[in-house]
């Protein structure tokens, strides 16, 4: 039985906004275990990014945050930007969506990587405050500073530090390590790049790493080995992932377990092969449907009509209904809980109100 | 020329949409109330020396009007000067010469800049790679220094000058332009040519100056700036207006040994130069946050 | 990857800058030659100043020499040649000295302002450019804005003008004229920088008297000029805090002020070396100014004193070396810039 990391329960995000409030996150529960693969997937702001940014306390400062994420006995959503940080580096890293501006353009991959590193020894080892010159310290520089092709005029980093950059590098396969030690971001390509993002995020060693969209800016080929290659160091470190995407078919190739939003809420939460033999939920299902075919007698794409709702104003009830075949009355007067059965296949829609299913 | 009474129509709009963006912001604002001040003191001066008749309080040239080296009081302002001149009068004279100056300048520029951009990128090749290369060069000359020497040549007197900053103050508008005829050149070019060559021509510098227009009126409110500035600087030098004749450089120049005995007399000139500067910005910077706040 | 071979893009860009630095100062010569066959209608009363009647022999050395009765081309071809050599013709107003000695005893002094100008300019404007983007929009912000709106509005003359009156004579800081004390001893030139070479020598007397004799002016030409830093930088800070790396770089743990200054002001800073050369030219122009109100026996002085006098070799040739000074600082900032941008150095 695996432990619960990261447990979330009922938590709510609103972001104001002069005087508009919107709700990005409404309730929502759920758990993350130890070395579990969890897909967060829907639609483009259904409130999934905001989730993630939540784990890591990088939201923006007009934000609330109401409801408790507890991780390792501690609820992270009480925790101050102080706090927060000696979690990152440590315990939780997060990579974005976009490679191409995420990386500093003035420092090569090494400086940045291995500063990564550096601040994990100096948190997990020392615990101490991860300033300035306790950076150079751990560094270990030599050599004046010129930038310069010619390795041994620059001020390089330790050489312990290069191999153990080395080492990420080459868990992420990057071919040829020591060429792109020395490269400056801007001379990589977009997947050289969320490669990197990777690398970085794994020498520190997290037990939760966050990937928000890591592969919607990548061409198909490159997500497809940008995926693979976060999937397989799970057997060689102890890290949760949490891949936040809008597209359902990149959950199914990799995740353990595929939770749906919709609205800010939690639309369904299964076990991934559970999800897709038997999705509940309507919009699950509809999505599933969104997903080409493929082949010649996929004529027609199919869409979900209706649009997603407006977050300034939620209506009462389920938000799907609107766009909902199967819509009852009590659909637009209550919110439906979230309801698990034996599999801990767990959906919130009135369609599975049935008294013989276990309740959360 | 139904394009041209359209091309007119989106002029006026501009103007009138440029005296919206003015009350937008309170810099603006201030801003464009110096200014004003300026210019109608400046354009009364003109008139009125044209026609003869005195507005300032004394005499600019007039001597003795009160006690020698008198410090400011009520009659007047900014004191007297070693022969007895009101400086508060001489200041005002002096108007129209660093106005006149700043407007003509950056005006001539604008549109020496447009004509030298449009035919660049008109023309294309060569010719376009040359004159770029020269306006390069020429941008990238010491203002002051070639100003002076050109100053030098031509002779004291405020229209050499003008002509003396025109020569060398073009550059930043030809850039301007020829990038905005590029894209225009590009996207028009068919029905360009479908016209005849002459009225091609006509339609690429109409459209350029439409699009330049919002950009090109603050970095032209600011430059006034700049060359009121510059002017101010050659006037200092003794290069424009010879006493006794007033100017507001050369005022502050021949009294500069006077800063610690009759402070007013160096000091008051010299303020009212960064008094004029300070409204040209206020309206610049004001206009353009008013144009990005959109 | 081969080490040790320096990237192909860094010499094409120096090559570049360098032939069109080259193409400005022949075109600086070139109308400074041009002007000098419109001065005072006479050419030989060009190169001798008002004094040439009183002096006919020396008209005719001059024609001579500088081949003054030849077509006009040969005469641009001696000039050139003659300027190469070092030769800037004979200054009447400093009794016919060299043009060059004068330029030799007095470009020294300027460089001492320009040098602690740019110091205390770059200084204090992202200083406060740092300050005004920490604090935006409130009353901080807005009183360096208007403190600096005050300063580049204010002609250098007036700036000068003001902190003269107030340091020197109200409050008694300040010396308010020349650049040293004329009772002591000058240091031996290593350099040719009086101030350098007595601060390298130990000469502390003497560095302090010329520190105090540049403070003002150089504080003049600062006042004037670091608005437009404060302004780059500040912008240049606030995009750079909101973009994606530094959202990487706190995501990775670090403590707010290595984000800062190690991610953030890095990059914030590189438009600033850019602004740099711009900043540079302003000060050498402005310093003609700044000089004169101070009485500092700089080369802007020399020039001053010279238009006054009708000197023409003087003007001319110092309006060489002003343009040779800017050109060659450029120049030195656009280098600067290739090492602090990796992306012009390799890209």
């Amino acid at each position: 039985m695996k432990m619960t990391l990261l447990d979330i329960d009922d938590l709510t995000i609103r972001y104001s906004t002069g005087h508009d409030t919107i709700t990005a996150v409404d309730s929502v529960s759920l758990e993350v275990g130890e070395n579990e693969f969890l897909g967060v997937v829907g639609e483009s702001g259904c409130g999934k990014s905001t989730l993630g940014l939540s784990i890591i306390g990088l939201l923006p400062p007009n934000s609330q945050v109401q409801g408790s994420m507890i991780y390792k006995e501690t609820n992270l959503a009480k925790l101050d930007q102080n706090a927060m940080k000696r979690y990152r580096g440590t315990e939780i890293a997060m990579i974005f969506q976009e490679p191409l501006t995420s990386l500093n353009p003035v420092y090569r991959v090494e400086d940045q990587i291995a500063e990564a590193v550096v601040v994990r020894k100096i948190r997990k080892e020392s615990g101490e405050k991860v300033t300035g010159e306790i950076m150079q310290k751990v560094y270990k520089t030599k050599g004046i500073h010129i930038p310069s092709r010619v390795p041994s005029l620059r001020r390089r980093i330790s050489q312990e530090l290069r191999d153990e950059v080395t080492h990420w590098l080459n868990l992420v396969r990057i071919a040829d390590p020591e060429q792109v030690l020395e490269r400056y971001p801007f001379e990589l390509s977009g997947g050289m790049r969320q490669r990197v993002m990777i690398a970085m995020a794994l020498s520190q060693e997290p037990a939760l790493l966050i990937a928000d969209e890591p592969t919607t800016a990548l061409d198909v080929t490159t997500q497809a080995q940008v995926l693979k290659l976060m999937r397989e160091p799970m057997d060689k470190v102890n890290t949760s992932i949490i891949l936040v995407t809008h597209d359902l078919a990149v959950a199914s190739q990799v995740a353990d377990r595929v939770v749906v939003m919709y609205a800010g809420q939690i639309a369904e939460d299964a076990e991934v092969h559970d999800f897709f033999s038997r999705p509940m939920h309507p919009y699950a299902k509809a999505l599933l449907n969104c997903i080409p075919n493929g082949t010649k007698n996929d004529s027609t794409l199919s869409a979900i009509p209706g649009s997603v709702p407006d977050m300034m104003n939620p209506h009462h009830g389920c938000q799907f209904a609107p766009r909902c075949p199967h819509v009852m009355d009590k659909c637009n007067m209550t919110q439906p809980g979230l309801i698990a059965d034996q599999k801990n296949h767990k959906v919130a829609c009135f369609l599975y109100d049935n008294p013989a299913s276990d309740l959360i | 020329m139904n394009q041209l009474s359209k091309d007119k129509r989106l002029q006026t709009a501009k103007i009138g949409s440029f005296l919206t963006l003015i009350k937008k912001k309170k810099k603006a604002t201030v801003g464009a109330v110096i200014v004003a001040a300026f210019l109608l003191t400046a354009i009364i001066v003109a008139i009125t020396n044209a026609l003869g008749i005195q507005v300032t309080p004394y005499g600019p040239l007039q001597q003795n009007t009160g006690p020698v080296l008198s410090p400011p009081s009520f009659s007047h302002i900014f004191g007297t000067d070693l022969v007895g001149r009101d400086v508060f009068s001489r200041i005002i004279a002096a108007t129209p010469n660093d106005v006149s100056v700043g407007v003509s300048v950056v005006a001539a520029a604008f549109l020496l800049g447009i004509l030298i951009g449009s035919i660049a990128a008109f023309k294309g090749g060569l010719f376009d790679e040359l004159l770029m290369r020269f306006t390069d060069v020429i941008f990238a000359l010491p203002a002051l220094v070639i100003a002076m020497v050109i100053a030098v040549a031509l002779g004291p007197g405020v229209l050499n000058m003008m002509i003396a900053l025109m020569i060398i103050w073009w550059p930043p508008y030809a850039r301007l332009a020829r990038g905005e005829a590029l894209k225009i050149f590009h996207q028009n070019y068919i029905e360009a040519a479908r016209i005849s060559g002459m009225r091609a021509w006509k339609i690429i510098v109409t459209h350029v100056v439409q699009n330049i227009i919002g950009t090109m009126l603050v970095y032209a409110t600011l430059d006034i700036g700049t060359v009121i500035l510059m002017y101010a600087g050659l006037s200092y030098l003794g290069l424009s207006v010879r006493p006794p004749y007033p100017d507001w450089g050369e005022m502050v120049s021949s009294f500069k040994d006077y800063i610690i005995t009759a402070p007013w007399l160096p000091l008051a000139p010299g303020f009212i130069i960064a008094a004029n500067v300070v409204g040209f910005c206020l309206l610049g910077d004001g206009v353009r946050d008013a144009l990005e706040e959109g | 990857m081969k080490e040790g071979r320096i990237s192909v893009n860094i010499v094409s860009f120096v090559l570049r800058r360098l032939s069109f630095s080259v193409v400005v100062l022949f075109s600086v010569v070139t109308i400074t030659f041009v002007l000098s066959h419109h001065l005072g209608g006479n050419i030989v009363a060009a190169w001798l100043g008002k004094t040439a009647s009183l002096h006919p022999e020396l008209a005719r050395l001059y024609t001579e020499k500088y081949h003054l009765d030849a077509p006009i081309w040969v005469q641009f071809y001696y000039y050139i040649v003659g300027l190469l050599h070092g030769d800037f013709g004979y200054s009447p107003s400093r009794g016919f000295l060299p043009v060059l000695t004068v330029i030799g005893e007095t470009l020294p002094f300027t460089l001492q302002i320009v040098l602690i100008g740019f110091i205390i300019s770059m200084g204090l404007g992202i200083f406060l450019g740092m300050i005004s983007a920490r604090y935006r929009n409130t009353p901080i912000d807005g009183g360096i804005q208007a403190f600096y709106l005050a300063g580049y509005s204010s002609p250098p003359f007036f700036m000068a003008l003001i902190l003269l009156i107030i340091f020197a004579d109200i409050f008694r800081l300040l010396p308010s004229g020349g650049a040293f004390d004329p009772n002591l001893a000058m240091p031996t030139s290593i350099i040719g920088i009086p101030l350098l070479d007595s601060l390298i020598e130990g000469n502390w007397a003497f560095f302090i008297s010329a520190l105090a004799h540049v403070l003002l002016p150089a504080a003049a030409l600062a006042l004037v000029t670091f608005g437009v830093v404060t302004r780059l930088l500040r912008s240049s800070l606030l995009e750079v805090m909101r973009t994606n790396y530094i959202r990487t770089a706190r995501a990775k743990g670090l403590d707010e002020d290595v984000v800062f200054y190690k991610h953030g002001l890095r990059n914030a800073l590189i438009p600033i070396v850019s602004l740099s050369s711009i900043i540079l030219t302003w000060l050498i122009t402005s310093t003609i100014f700044v000089e004169n109100v101070f009485a500092y026996p700089g080369i802007g002085q020399y020039l001053v004193t010279a238009l006054f006098d009708q000197d023409y070799p003087a003007i001319l040739a110092t309006a060489i070396v002003f343009a040779i000074v800017i050109v060659l600082g450029n120049l030195v900032v656009d280098i600067l810039y290739a090492v602090v941008d990796p992306q012009i150095r390799l890209g």
